[in-house]
């Protein structure tokens, strides 16, 4: 029986005047909205990895030796000179990859000033790195010290200790390329079952697989949730109200994933996993990878040759 | 396999979830080789839990289930040899194909199965195209399943427990949330296995596919048991049988001036009986 209320419409339905008001989006919506997109956007859209550029039809696993190699060879260089081009052939990778200079600028050099500038700007000065002043800042009479660090009659920035800076900061944006050019032009699969070159164990690479794979499904389970919140709310909540059901939400989903997790686990199962990961994996060395190889072997023997000659 | 060799024997299984949320309760059947069968019943009434233990998933806490005269159970499968034939002659299609699909693409999810059964690389690589192939989804093998269509996944869902080639089908709500030209696909695909000699249970409650799909219906009431089991057609002529177990139900409406009842479920509106003929 359904119950009166249900079933009987009596009241008129009355459009109230509303004036426009610039929509605000609370936290809540803002939050989800932006951490699934960055996580699409970041991690799932693969959008570069599927392009015909030249870092893209190298077999991942030869790339992942190049690039750690050249990783290592970073941080042996020296010379500055030698690092800026370094930086600006893997510039050039980048565009023969057929990413777009702008997008690759941004996703490396908006985060180096946070973090190994912060770290490299003590080395200016003649405090922690004594050398030729090149800009008198402070001066003071007579000598001092906070504890161990004796305090100059001059503080200046010095010529060794921006060298220092500058060397310390290129080595970081240049390692940095390197690893998001990697990440740019490998898809995530492929990257990861790359790994086991440097014998990375098959379970870990799998585990991770999996958790990326279900980190998709579990974004999407969120936004579908807080669409379908949003689809019966009549009243804007306070921010208090919000945060309380995030906190239920989030028992929820640690809830679901783990049932979820568990029924993932009876599926593998039953097509015969036995807690023994075995994955084949379909790479095939070409002779671009050939080309590749003596290209960057004769590449990484001139810049250590350089490098030993300048140093 | 031989016809009628005795696959399964289910023999007095209770099964609760948790140990306290009934499941299936005194229940006792046996499924021959190549027979087809549907398990019907509402939703709720424990046909998922009937597969899972038919595929070694779950366990009955009382009673037993038996393969090809063997006890099932997690001793039993523990034993590599038996674990790599019983897998090997059993798969399972789950209803939700984002459990059943966790690899990172469609590629390695068919490949998934015959790698963990040991098959040499060559002859894996060759199921892998031939399934892809054959269900016309070549054009997905490198994308990631999670980007896929409802209808996309069952197909690679099908395909990635057919690779095994197992000898039984186990295929759990198969038309769920398919469009009726994919339900008509995967119909003609289980007809066509099971000419190919596959035995197939299917768990579901659509009952316009049951009598193609099936020649033996085993009903599960909603208290969990069994309701009856018959063949195909016999069953789905038993309304009353259908009726008490909620599969279809009285419905009383109005065409033509006439104020009638009438069952719903299988069979189309047009043909319907119109029992109470002539009240206004």
């Amino acid at each position: 029986m359904r119950p009166r209320w249900l079933v009987t419409k009596d009241v008129e339905i009355h459009v109230p005047d509303y004036k426009k008001k610039s929509a605000r989006k609370g936290f809540l919506d803002k939050t989800i909205g932006e951490v699934a997109s960055l996580v699409k956007n970041s991690v799932f859209l693969e959008e570069y990895a599927n392009r015909d550029g030249i870092l893209q039809s190298i077999d991942p696993r030869v790339k992942v030796l190049s690039i750690a190699l050249l990783l290592i060879c970073v941080s042996l260089l020296k010379h500055p000179l030698l690092i800026i081009g370094l930086y600006l052939v893997i510039l050039g990778l980048a565009m023969l990859s057929k990413i777009p200079p702008k997008f690759f600028l941004q996703r490396v050099w908006l985060f180096i000033p946070i973090f190994s500038g912060i770290i490299a700007i003590p080395a200016l000065f003649n405090v922690f790195v004594p050398g030729e002043p090149v800009l008198i800042l402070v001066k003071f009479q007579g000598k001092w010290s906070i504890g161990p660090i004796k305090i100059p009659e001059v503080i200046s920035i010095t010529k060794q200790g921006s060298m220092a800076a500058f060397v310390f900061v290129m080595r970081v944006a240049t390692s940095v390329s390197l690893v998001v050019l990697l990440v740019l032009t490998t898809r995530w699969s492929y990257l990861l079952k790359a790994l086991r070159v440097f014998c990375v164990p098959q379970i870990f690479t799998f585990i991770i697989s999996m958790t990326y794979r279900y980190i998709h499904l579990l974004l999407r389970l969120i936004e579908d949730i807080h669409l379908a919140k949003k689809s019966r709310v009549i009243r804007k909540g306070s921010i208090r109200e919000g945060q309380r059901w995030v906190s239920t939400q989030m028992g929820t989903m640690m809830k679901r994933s783990l049932k979820m997790s568990e029924d993932v686990y009876s599926a593998m199962v039953s097509r015969g996993f036995t807690n023994e990961v075995r994955v084949v994996d379909s790479f095939k060395i070409g002779r671009v990878d050939y080309l590749w190889s003596i290209f960057f072997v004769l590449f990484i023997s001139l810049v250590m040759g350089l490098n030993r000659i300048w140093g | 396999m031989s016809m009628n060799q005795k696959l399964f024997e289910v023999i007095d299984a209770d099964y609760s979830c948790l140990g306290k949320f009934p499941a299936l309760s005194g229940v006792n059947l046996e499924i021959r080789a190549r027979e087809r069968i549907s398990v019907l019943g509402a939703n709720g009434s424990g046909k998922s839990s009937l597969l899972h233990m038919l595929n070694g998933l779950v366990f009955p806490q009382k009673g037993e289930v038996r393969f090809l005269g063997r006890l099932l159970s997690e001793d039993a499968l523990r034993s590599e040899e038996f674990n790599n034939l019983f897998r090997r002659t059993v798969g399972l299609v789950f209803q939700n194909s984002d459990i059943q699909l966790f690899s990172p693409t469609v590629r390695d999810e068919i490949a998934f199965g015959p790698i963990q059964l040991g098959l040499s690389k060559a002859e894996m690589e060759e199921r892998v195209n031939d399934l892809l192939g054959m269900l016309n989804i070549q054009h997905l093998s490198d994308r990631p399943p999670y980007q896929l269509s409802g209808g996309e996944k069952k197909k690679v869902a099908i395909a990635s427990s057919l690779s095994i080639n197992p000898d039984v089908l186990l295929l759990d709500e198969p038309t769920s949330g398919l469009d009726p030209k994919t339900q008509s696909w995967l119909v003609d695909l289980l007809e066509e296995l099971h000419r190919a000699g596959k035995t197939i249970v299917t768990a579901t409650h659509d009952l316009n596919i049951v009598d193609r799909i099936s020649d033996r219906t085993i009903v599960l009431g909603e208290d969990h048991t069994i309701a009856a089991t018959g063949w195909t057609s016999e069953i789905l002529d038993d309304t009353p049988l259908l009726l008490s177990v909620n599969l279809i139900h009285e419905h009383l409406h109005c065409h033509d001036g006439i104020v009638h009842v009438h069952e719903h479920g299988h069979f189309s509106e047009h043909d319907h009986m119109h029992r109470n003929k002539g009240i206004r």
